[in-house]
């Protein structure tokens, strides 16, 4: 910082933010269609489920097709594209050099959702790969890590051209994730698994990764550096940072294996898998203390900031859900509520409590300064959050209170099968009410992201800081 | 730090007067200003605070990639993270097998040596079959479904001939009867091939014994003699088939 302003070559961040512009506004834009796309087919599957004859002529919206293409659509889609754009953003601001490669990012970007569209069309149409979370055919599956890789080239070259000496934590996570995912997306789209029982090992391999070594670093990225930003004070502790990051680096990619505990495959494999999901206690312990601490004393700020009120509520969610998942990945637990409901609504706390509670958090920071433009109205950014926290809320009580007792009743050799579907009918129910409140929550949002892209004119007279800077850099 | 301080006067009220903000380097002085002006004032908020003071202070730390402090953490974290690694090697240790490809060693349990005779409960087997089997159809209480399946409750074929009901249970039986005025017509498959004797026993005695029947239990070997002399026969009975039959 110091030696900063000697160099004429450092750039202030107004200077990255304006050349991050177009790149991460694609990006994000890009997400929230996707968003409300796949928000659709969620609402169609959940009403599925309570109401089975529903749409139940045409194949095309049968569940089996609905609701794979919902899981991805919102992964590769909503998900992988805005957390790309928050990541490149992340990047730009903590290594003070803009993004590389920006033409070349736009044009992946174009073909990851036109590769989106056709693993669309193509899992209604009933051509799935029948893999969850590969869903998507191989070829979409290959143009969309070939997207990602030209991010991953882009990113090492900020890397490499870097105006810091040190290394933040946010940067260790974001370049793990580039590296981490391209990887994983390759390795999938491999042929080699035919034989039932590997690829069933290869399917949680990537399953759990996907979410654990891509989303979950991108979340942790935006949550370090979010917090002390907004707040103005240091992160607690550089060692708990370093710690965190190596538990999350070792122990995850061990991970996915127990969702085969009782599966074909060898006692050791499932029982390494076990032990590694119960030493990510560590890095979230210490990850959940580092961001606790830091923001203990400031809850004000997160009553009054938009972004911080997001990123406090998914930081505190991943904590929940990575200890949930240690616990549950124990043998006896998960003979209980494997197969249940239970196991979906963890899945929904992780990737839309934690993962997308933190992209919207991020996107309402960022927006602002790449656009120079403001929010529409405070009143509607406090209506999206309430209506998805008390949706995902909801969501999470429903689904794990009953997942439990179906899982009960499931393993009770007296009780018939059909009665443990019926329990559950209430509930799922509940369900579809939630999913009524964040499909609200994200109409909001899309409304105010719309309002701030597409209607220049109508701003708000107040505040006008960033349009400040805007009239300085036409000048 | 200079570029700081640059970058923080950039984005002042350049509109107004110029010199005065430069002079008034405080932020009480800001402050005021702000408050003056009541358009920049962003009224949709809790507190006190103006929006152009908050982003005053945001541009001001905008520039700074965020510090890192050296705290170490409190006492009760280092004991669960070496809690956690004692008992994910402990586990480990405990679960991991043998390395081969045998799946689940150490959770499938031989046979144990002696097998210990337990007393065959025909009526709490039979519920369990019947539960399984049989209740889709004739209801839980026994009653059937007007029209296609009958009742069972006070049926003369029931509590009548055991035969009966165990050929039916084990071929099935398919035609038209009248019971009661009532005509029913539906297909019963034959779960003779599904069911052990003791299961054939057990089910029949149950509907004997329930729904306000009361008749004597079938035994099992009983079953396995009405089996074999049922043995070649694979289609359901109709009625006069399974009247032909008994009377032989």
């Amino acid at each position: 910082m110091n030696s900063g302003s000697s160099k004429p070559s450092q750039f202030s961040v107004s200077e990255l933010d304006q050349k991050a512009r177009y790149v991460v506004l694609f990006l994000v834009l890009s997400g929230v269609f996707w968003l409300l796309f796949g928000t659709l087919l969620a609402l169609v599957a959940s009403l599925k489920m309570h109401l089975p004859d529903w749409l139940g002529t045409a194949g095309w919206l049968t569940f089996g097709r609905v609701r794979p293409l919902h899981l991805n659509t919102m992964v590769y889609g909503w998900a992988s594209l805005t957390g790309a754009g928050v990541a490149l953003w992340l990047l730009s601001r903590l290594l003070k050099v803009p993004i590389m490669l920006r033409g070349y990012i736009i044009v992946a970007g174009m073909v990851w959702n036109i590769a989106l569209l056709i693993g669309s069309i193509q899992i209604l149409a009933g051509h799935s790969r029948g893999i969850e979370w590969l869903e998507f055919p191989v070829s979409t599956m290959v143009l969309i890590v070939l997207c990602v890789i030209i991010m991953s080239a882009s990113v090492l070259m900020m890397l490499v051209m870097r105006k810091v000496k040190q290394l933040y934590v946010s940067v260790w996570y974001l370049i793990a994730a580039f590296l981490w995912f391209p990887l994983l997306g390759l390795v999938s789209s491999l042929p080699i698994f035919d034989t039932p029982t590997v690829q069933a090992g290869m399917n949680w391999w990537y399953a759990h990764n996907a979410l654990g070594l891509w989303f979950t670093p991108v979340g942790l990225a935006a949550a370090y550096y979010f917090i002390p930003k907004v707040l103005g004070r240091p992160i607690y502790s550089y060692g708990l940072s370093l710690l965190g990051f190596w538990g999350l680096a070792l122990f995850y990619n061990w991970n996915g294996f127990h969702h085969l505990i009782g599966g074909p495959v060898p006692t050791w494999f499932v029982t390494i898998s076990i032990s590694a999901s119960v030493m990510m206690v560590i890095p979230v312990v210490v990850v959940a203390v580092n961001h606790h601490m830091t923001v203990v004393g400031s809850f004000r700020a997160v009553i009054n900031s938009p972004t911080l009120r997001f990123v406090v509520f998914a930081a505190m969610s991943y904590t929940f859900v990575s200890l949930q998942g240690a616990m549950q990945a124990l043998r006896s637990a998960n003979e209980v509520i494997h197969f249940t409901h239970f196991v979906v609504a963890h899945a929904h706390i992780g990737m839309y409590a934690f993962v997308t509670m933190m992209l919207f958090g991020a996107c309402y920071y960022i927006i602002p300064r790449i656009t120079m433009r403001e929010w529409h109205s405070k009143g509607l950014i406090k209506w999206h959050f309430w209506l998805t926290a008390i949706g995902i809320f909801i969501y999470t009580v429903a689904l794990q209170g009953i997942g439990v007792f179906q899982g009960f009743a499931m393993i009770n050799p007296d009780v018939p099968f059909t009665d443990t579907v019926t329990m559950t009918i209430p509930y799922l129910v509940a369900r579809s009410v939630s999913g009524l409140l964040m499909t609200a929550g994200h109409l909001i949002f899309a409304w105010l992201v719309f309002r701030m892209t597409w209607r220049p004119d109508e701003q708000p007279a107040t505040p006008l800081v960033w349009n400040k800077i805007r009239e300085e850099f036409a000048s | 730090m200079a570029e700081e301080q640059h970058f923080g006067d950039r984005g002042q009220d350049r509109g107004q007067d110029k010199d005065n903000i430069r002079k008034q380097g405080s932020a009480r002085g800001r402050k005021v200003k702000g408050r003056e002006n009541d358009s920049r004032e962003f009224t949709d908020r809790e507190d006190e605070r103006s929006m152009e003071e908050l982003h005053r202070a945001a541009m001001e730390k905008e520039e700074k990639i965020p510090e890192e402090g050296n705290e170490r953490g409190p006492w009760w974290m280092y004991v669960i993270v070496i809690g956690t690694l004692a008992f994910g090697f402990f586990y480990m240790g405990r679960y991991l097998g043998e390395i081969s490809d045998q799946p689940h060693v150490l959770f499938t349990r031989p046979a144990p040596p002696d097998v210990e005779e337990v007393d065959l409960d025909l009526m709490a087997e039979g519920r369990r079959v019947y539960t399984r089997l049989c209740q889709s159809c004739h209801q839980q209480d026994g009653a059937g479904v007007q029209g296609a399946f009958p009742p069972l409750g006070g049926s003369e074929w029931v509590i009548g001939n055991p035969e009966r009901p165990v050929y039916i249970v084990l071929q099935g039986f398919q035609g038209e009867i009248i019971r009661e005025g009532v005509t029913y017509n539906a297909v019963m498959p034959g779960f003779g091939r599904l069911l052990s004797d003791e299961e054939v026993a057990s089910v029949v005695t149950y509907i004997r014994n329930s729904f306000g029947n009361e008749a004597p239990d079938v035994l099992p070997e009983e079953a396995a003699e009405m089996r074999e002399a049922s043995d070649g026969r694979t289609s359901p009975w109709t009625e006069p088939e399974l009247q032909e039959f008994i009377d032989q």
